[in-house]
C-alpha cells in the first residue's frame, strides 16, 4: 500500500435528529485533527444529492481514499454511500458507516456525553478504515432451478408461478398424493368457493407445466449449500403398485389391514392400499408404507398378498431410491397440522360425538343432503355446540401444555371464520338445528368475514362468551334426551352459569407446526417460539430467511387459504428474483485460513453454525498435501466464531482483522479533550 | 342458584310482536352505553336482549327496565349491527303485556288484526244493543241526550269495571311477583342486604308515589331531554306530544270521573241540560280535549312521516290506540259543540253521543289489553324502581365478593 491514506469524515445532522443531541460542528472539528484525516465536514443531510456530491467531489479533487459517514443506521444508507464511492472510482469497501443516530442521538439525554460518544465511535471507524484493503465481492454462480417442499396449495401455487416464469421446479411431497389440507375441505369461507375445484385447477396447471416435476412419496434427507446453490438429496419411496388389478375394490375388501384413515381425520377406517376420496394427484392407488413400519403388520400384509396371488400386482416391500439435485433456492411449503386435543379436553375421546371442526366438515360431506334432519351415528342431532380456541391462545397456568411441553399462545386465525362459516352451513342445511358457539373473542377479520358473523347471529346461532380461566365444562349424559350438557359462565349473561344441551360438541382446533425437525436442521432454518418457521423480517422480508430458504403458506404460521396463496406467490417472486440472475455478489467479509498456521484441530468446524468450514486435504506446497481447514466462501457469513475458537489464530475475517480491532479499541478509549 | 337453561323459542315468540332484527345483536353493549336511562339499577337494552336470546322468560318478564324505556331511539341509531334494540324493547313490552294478561285477550289483539277488528265491532255492537234495549228505536225530538235512564248503563258499567279491575289486579300481581323474584335474586347474588323497618319503608314508598305522580307522570320528566327538545323545536318534540296526550287523556278522565262523582252526591244533576261552559269540570274537559287532540294529530303525522327511528316501525297496536283516542276526542268535541248550539239536529246529536260512548267503552275495555296498559305498568314500574333506588342498602365487604375479570 504505497498510496498515502487520506480519510474523509462526514458528519450528518439528519435535520435535527442528530444535531439536536450531538454537537456535530465540534465532532467535525475534533476529528479533523486526527491523523490521516484529510477533511472532516458536517452537513444537514448527507444522503441528499448535495451531500453525496460533496463526498464525490472530495474523492475526485482532494484524493480522499477512505470514507467515513457518521449518520443513521447502515441498514438505511450504507448502500447509498458505497454507491458514491463507486461513482467516484473508489473501491466501495473502503467505506465505513458509523451510526450516530439510533446508537447515539436518539438514545441520549445529555448533549455533552452524546457528542463524546459520537467522537469515540468515529475514531474507532477511522482506526479501522485506515488499514482497510480494497476488496472485491465474491461471485457465485446461480443454479437456475428450485425445490418446493410440500404439495399443498402453497406449494402448488409457488411451483405454478415459478413454472409459468420458465423456472425448473421440483415439487417434493412426502405423502403419496398432492393436494394437501385444502383438498380435504368442502366450501371455503367467506364466499363458498369449492375447495375441490380450486385444488383440481392447481393440480392441472402444475402437472401440465413442463418445467415442473412432481415427486410424491419423497422427502429431502440431506442437503447443503446457500443462496444460489444447494445440492439436495431426495429419497423416494415406491408407491407399491406394480400393476393395478382390474377388480381392485373387490380385492381390497379382503385386505386384513385397516387403519383409522388420516384422510378423514380418523373418522373412518380404510385399507392399507388406498386412494383418497377427495381430489388428489396422482389418482392412483398407493400402499401406505408408513403404517406398515411395524414388522408384524408387514408380515400380515405380505401374507395377504401372497395368499391372494397379488405378487404380480403389489410390491411386498417398499423400495427406496435416492437422487441428488442442484437448486438455487428452496421453498418451504410444509404446511400445518390440526391441533390434537388431549384426552378429556372438552370430552375428546370420551364420546364419539365430540369431534373436531375438520371432522365435522368430513361428516357433512357424507350426510344425505336430502334428509331434513341431521343424523349422525344413527341418532338425530338437534343441537350442536362449537367450542372456539381449542389449542390456541393458551395461557400459562390456565391451559395444559402439549406433549412437547409448549403452550400454543398464538391465535390460529382461521378457526373463527371457519367455525362461523360451518355454523351457517349447518343452519342452511337444517334450519331447525340449534347451534351454539362458545368463544373467547370473535376474530372475523377479513373483508367479507364480518358479514358471515352477522349472518350467523341473524340465523339465531347463539354465542356464549367465556373467559379462558373458566372454560366451558362438557358433561356427558347417559340415556337422556341430549348427549351432553355444557355449562359455562357466560360473560354476556353477566357471568351467570348457563347450561346448554347438545348432541354434538365440535372443537375448533387451531393449527400447529408439522413435525419437520429433520428438514429444519438440514438447512438451519430459524423457528419462532411457537415452532413455525421464522421469516427474516415481518415487514421487509416477509417470505425470506437469511439464506436461500423461502417460506410459503402455513409453514410460517396460521393463515387461511387466501393468505397462504398470497404468501406462496410472494415466495415465488422472491425466488424468481434470485434464480433469474446468473451470478450473486456475496459479501467479501468472510473467514480466511492462514494455512501456514493451521493445525487442522477442527475447532472452527465445531463452532461454525453455517457448516462453512471443512478440514480437507490441501496442497500446501507443490506435491505436498496436508489436512487443513477450508472455508466455503458461499456459505460463510463472516460470523467470526471460528476466529475466537482457533487456538493458533490461523483464521481471520477479511476486513475485521485482529489488528484492526485492536486499533479500534485503542482509538475508542482515548480521552476526548477540548 | 340454579343454572340458566336455554329456551330458543322465546326470541321467536317476541319476534311476533315486532323486533325482526334483534337476532343480529352481538352483545357489544353500545346500546347500554348510549342509553340515557342506564344506571346502577337498570341496564338497558343489552341485558334484556340477552334474556330474550337465551330464553330467560321469567327474568325478561320481571324486568322493570321494559317499562322505563320511552323509546328515544338512540340505541337503534347507534347499533353497529342494526339490530334495532329500541324496537326490541317495544316488542318485549308488547310481549310482556300479553304475558301478564291471564285472559289471553292481549295476545290475540297483538297478533291478529282480524281478532282486533272483530272485538272492536263486537263492543260497538254491544253498546248499540244496550242503547236499543234502553231506548228502543225511538229517536225523536224529546229524546234529549240527557234523558237516557242511566240506571242500566251504570249497572252495566259497574259489572264491566269489576271485570276489568280483576284483570288489572291479576296483571299487576304477576308483574310484581316477577319483578320481586328477579330483584331478590339479584340482591342475594350481590350480597346486598336491605334492613328497614316497616313504617319508614311505607313512608318512603308513599313519598316515592307522590314523586312519581308529579315528576314522572304529570311532568314526564324522564321523557324530557333538553337537547332533544331543543333540536326538534319544543312544540313538536316527542316529549311535548306525549305530555299533551297523557295530560289530555288524564284530564278528560278526571273531568268525567268528577262529573260522575258530583252526580252521585247530587251536586250536579245531569238531566238538567248543558252546564255552563265555564263550569270547572266542563272547562277542564275542554282544555284536556284540546291537548289530547293536539298530541294525537302530531303523533299521527310524525308516525306517518316516519320522523325518526323510534317512529319508523308503527305497529297495528300503535295505530289502534291512536285511532281510539282520536275517535274519542273528535266525537267528544262534536258533541260539545252540539250541546251549545240549540239549533243542532237532535238525531245527529244522539248518534254522535252513541259513537262517543262506543269509543269510550272501547277505550276502557281494551285498556288492560292494549298499548294503553303501559300507562299503568309504566307508572307502577317507575314506582318500584324508585323504591329500589331509595332503599337503604348494606353492601358486602369487597373481600366477600367474587370478582371475575372481564
Amino acid at each position: 500500500m504505497s498510496e498515502k491514506v487520506k480519510i474523509g469524515v462526514y458528519v450528518c445532522h439528519c435535520g435535527f435528529n442528530i444535531a439536536e443531541m450531538v454537537d456535530v460542528k465540534k465532532v467535525a472539528e475534533v476529528l479533523g485533527k486526527e491523523e490521516d484525516v484529510e477533511v472532516a465536514k458536517d452537513f444537514i443531510f448527507m444522503c441528499s444529492d448535495a451531500g453525496q456530491k460533496m463526498i464525490e467531489n472530495d474523492i475526485k479533487e482532494k484524493g480522499i481514499n477512505r470514507v467515513i459517514v457518521a449518520s443513521c443506521s447502515p441498514l438505511l444508507h450504507e448502500k447509498t454511500f458505497q454507491g458514491v464511492l463507486e461513482r467516484a472510482g473508489l473501491n466501495k469497501f473502503l467505506f465505513e458507516h458509523i451510526n450516530i443516530r439510533e446508537q447515539v442521538s436518539w438514545v441520549s439525554k445529555n448533549k455533552e456525553s452524546a457528542t463524546e460518544k459520537a467522537i469515540r465511535l468515529i475514531r474507532g471507524g477511522i482506526a479501522k478504515i485506515r488499514k482497510q484493503q480494497a476488496l472485491e465481492p465474491i461471485l457465485k454462480k446461480v443454479t437456475k432451478s428450485v425445490a418446493v417442499i410440500g404439495g399443498g396449495v402453497a406449494g402448488l401455487i409457488s411451483a405454478k408461478n415459478l413454472g409459468e416464469m420458465g423456472v425448473d421446479v421440483t415439487l417434493i411431497e412426502k405423502s403419496p398424493f398432492i393436494g394437501g389440507m385444502v383438498a380435504r375441505w368442502d366450501k371455503l369461507f367467506p364466499n363458498d368457493e369449492n375447495a375441490q375445484d380450486i385444488v383440481r385447477k392447481l393440480i392441472e396447471e402444475v402437472k401440465d407445466n413442463k418445467h415442473i416435476r412432481i415427486l410424491t412419496n419423497s422427502q429431502i434427507v440431506g442437503g447443503k449449500g446457500s443462496l444460489g446453490g444447494y445440492s439436495v438429496t431426495i429419497e423416494t419411496i415406491s408407491r407399491g403398485i406394480k400393476r393395478l388389478p382390474e377388480n381392485i375394490e373387490n380385492i381390497l375388501s379382503s385386505c386384513p389391514i385397516e387403519i383409522d384413515s388420516p384422510e378423514s381425520f380418523g373418522l373412518e377406517k380404510r385399507k392399507i392400499v388406498y386412494k383418497p376420496e377427495y381430489i388428489c394427484y396422482p389418482e392412483e392407488y398407493a400402499i401406505d408404507w408408513d403404517n406398515l413400519s411395524d414388522a408384524k403388520e408387514l408380515e400380515k400384509y405380505k401374507k395377504w398378498v401372497k395368499e391372494s396371488n397379488l405378487e404380480e400386482k403389489f410390491e411386498l416391500e417398499k423400495t427406496v431410491t435416492k437422487e441428488e439435485i442442484n437448486v438455487g433456492a428452496i421453498i418451504f411449503a410444509t404446511g400445518f397440522e390440526p391441533y390434537e386435543p388431549y384426552e378429556g379436553e372438552y370430552g375428546w375421546k370420551k364420546h364419539p360425538n365430540v369431534v373436531t371442526l375438520p371432522q365435522l366438515i368430513e361428516i357433512l360431506k357424507r350426510v344425505d343432503k336430502n334428509q331434513t334432519h341431521f343424523v349422525y351415528n344413527g341418532k338425530e342431532i338437534k343441537s350442536v355446540a362449537f367450542i372456539h380456541c381449542v389449542g390456541s391462545r393458551q395461557i400459562e397456568g390456565e391451559d395444559i401444555p402439549g406433549p412437547d411441553g409448549k403452550l400454543n399462545t398464538y391465535c390460529s386465525r382461521y378457526c373463527c371464520n371457519a367455525t362461523i362459516h360451518t355454523a351457517n352451513e349447518l343452519k342452511k342445511l337444517y334450519p331447525n338445528l340449534h347451534v351454539y358457539e362458545f368463544y373467547r373473542d370473535i376474530r372475523t377479520y377479513g373483508l367479507d368475514d364480518e358479514d358471515m358473523y352477522t349472518k350467523a347471529s341473524k340465523n339465531d346461532v347463539i354465542f356464549l362468551r367465556f373467559n379462558n380461566e373458566y372454560k366451558p365444562e362438557v358433561q356427558i349424559l347417559e340415556n337422556e334426551k341430549y348427549n351432553f350438557v355444557i355449562s359455562v359462565k357466560d360473560q354476556l349473561s353477566y357471568y351467570e352459569e348457563v347450561d346448554i344441551p347438545a348432541d354434538m360438541v365440535v372443537l375448533s382446533v387451531g393449527m400447529v407446526p408439522p413435525q419437520i425437525d429433520d428438514l429444519v436442521s438440514i438447512f438451519t432454518v430459524s423457528r419462532g417460539n411457537d415452532g413455525f418457521l421464522l421469516e427474516a423480517h415481518p415487514k421487509l422480508k416477509p417470505v425470506e430467511t437469511s439464506s436461500g430458504i423461502f417460506l410459503a403458506g402455513t409453514a410460517q404460521g396460521p393463515m387461511n387459504a387466501s393468505e397462504a396463496a398470497a404468501g406462496a406467490t410472494a415466495a415465488a417472486v422472491k425466488v424468481a428474483a434470485v434464480v433469474s440472475k446468473d451470478e450473486l455478489a456475496l459479501s467479501p467479509f468472510i473467514a480466511r485460513v492462514d494455512i501456514t498456521k493451521c493445525d487442522a484441530t477442527g475447532k472452527c468446524v465445531e463452532v461454525c453454525e453455517y457448516n462453512a468450514i471443512e478440514v480437507t486435504e490441501v496442497e500446501v506446497e507443490k506435491g505436498k498435501v496436508e489436512r487443513k481447514a477450508q472455508v466455503n466462501p458461499t456459505l460463510c457469513v463472516g460470523g467470526g466464531t471460528c476466529v475466537s475458537a482457533c487456538p493458533n489464530q490461523a483464521i481471520r475475517i477479511v476486513g475485521w482483522t485482529n489488528e484492526q480491532i485492536e486499533d479500534m479499541i485503542t482509538a475508542m478509549i482515548k480521552e476526548v479533550k477540548e | 342458584m340454579s343454572n340458566i337453561t336455554v329456551d330458543l323459542n322465546l326470541i321467536k315468540e317476541i319476534k311476533k310482536y315486532g323486533a325482526f332484527d334483534v337476532s343480529a345483536c352481538f352483545n357489544c353493549g353500545t346500546c347500554t352505553a348510549i342509553c340515557p336511562l342506564t344506571d346502577e339499577e337498570g341496564n338497558f337494552p343489552r341485558r334484556i336482549i340477552r334474556y330474550a336470546q337465551l330464553g330467560q322468560k321469567e327474568k325478561l318478564e320481571g324486568s322493570k327496565e321494559l317499562w322505563l324505556c320511552y323509546y328515544c331511539g338512540e340505541c337503534s341509531d347507534t347499533c353497529p349491527r342494526e339490530a334495532d334494540p329500541g324496537e326490541f324493547m317495544m316488542s318485549a313490552r308488547r310481549y310482556a303485556i300479553a304475558s301478564y294478561d291471564p285472559t289471553g285477550i292481549s295476545k290475540l289483539l297483538y297478533k291478529s288484526k282480524l281478532f282486533s277488528g272483530f272485538m272492536v265491532a263486537l263492543v260497538a255492537f254491544l253498546v248499540g244493543l244496550a242503547f236499543y234495549i234502553v231506548r228502543g228505536n225511538e229517536v225523536h225530538a224529546d229524546s234529549l241526550l240527557f234523558e237516557i235512564d242511566p240506571a242500566y248503563i251504570h249497572w252495566g258499567g259497574y259489572a264491566l269495571m269489576a271485570f276489568l279491575a280483576i284483570v288489572v289486579v291479576a296483571e299487576l300481581w304477576k308483574m310484581t311477583t316477577r319483578i320481586y323474584k328477579k330483584e331478590k335474586e339479584k340482591l342475594e347474588k350481590e350480597g346486598v342486604e336491605i334492613d328497614e323497618k316497616i313504617f319508614p319503608k311505607l313512608v318512603r314508598w308513599v313519598k316515592n308515589a307522590f314523586n312519581i305522580v308529579f315528576v314522572e307522570f304529570i311532568a314526564q320528566k324522564r321523557y324530557f331531554r333538553r337537547e332533544k327538545v331543543e333540536e326538534e323545536k319544543w312544540i313538536f318534540s316527542k316529549w311535548f306530544i306525549h305530555l299533551n296526550i297523557v295530560l289530555g287523556f288524564s284530564g278528560l278522565f278526571v273531568a268525567t270521573a268528577l262529573d260522575f262523582f258530583l252526580d252521585i252526591i247530587n251536586v250536579k244533576k245531569t238531566p238538567i241540560g248543558a252546564v255552563p261552559l265555564f263550569y270547572p269540570t266542563r272547562l277542564l274537559g275542554t282544555i284536556a280535549g284540546l291537548m289530547l287532540l293536539y298530541g294525537i294529530i302530531l303523533a299521527f303525522f310524525f308516525r306517518l312521516k316516519k320522523q325518526d327511528s323510534s317512529r319508523e316501525h308503527s305497529r297495528f297496536s300503535d295505530w289502534f290506540l291512536l285511532s281510539l283516542l282520536f275517535g274519542l276526542a273528535v266525537s267528544g268535541f262534536i258533541l260539545e259543540i252540539l250541546v251549545y248550539f240549540p239549533l243542532a239536529n237532535e238525531q245527529f246529536a244522539f248518534w254522535t253521543f252513541i259513537v262517543h260512548v262506543v269509543f269510550a267503552v272501547e277505550m276502557i275495555i281494551f285498556a288492560p289489553f292494549s298499548k294503553l296498559a303501559h300507562l299503568m305498568y309504566r307508572t307502577y314500574a317507575l314506582w318500584i324502581y324508585k323504591n329500589l333506588q331509595t332503599a337503604p342498602k348494606k353492601y358486602p365487604e369487597i373481600a366477600d365478593l367474587i370478582i371475575y375479570e372481564d
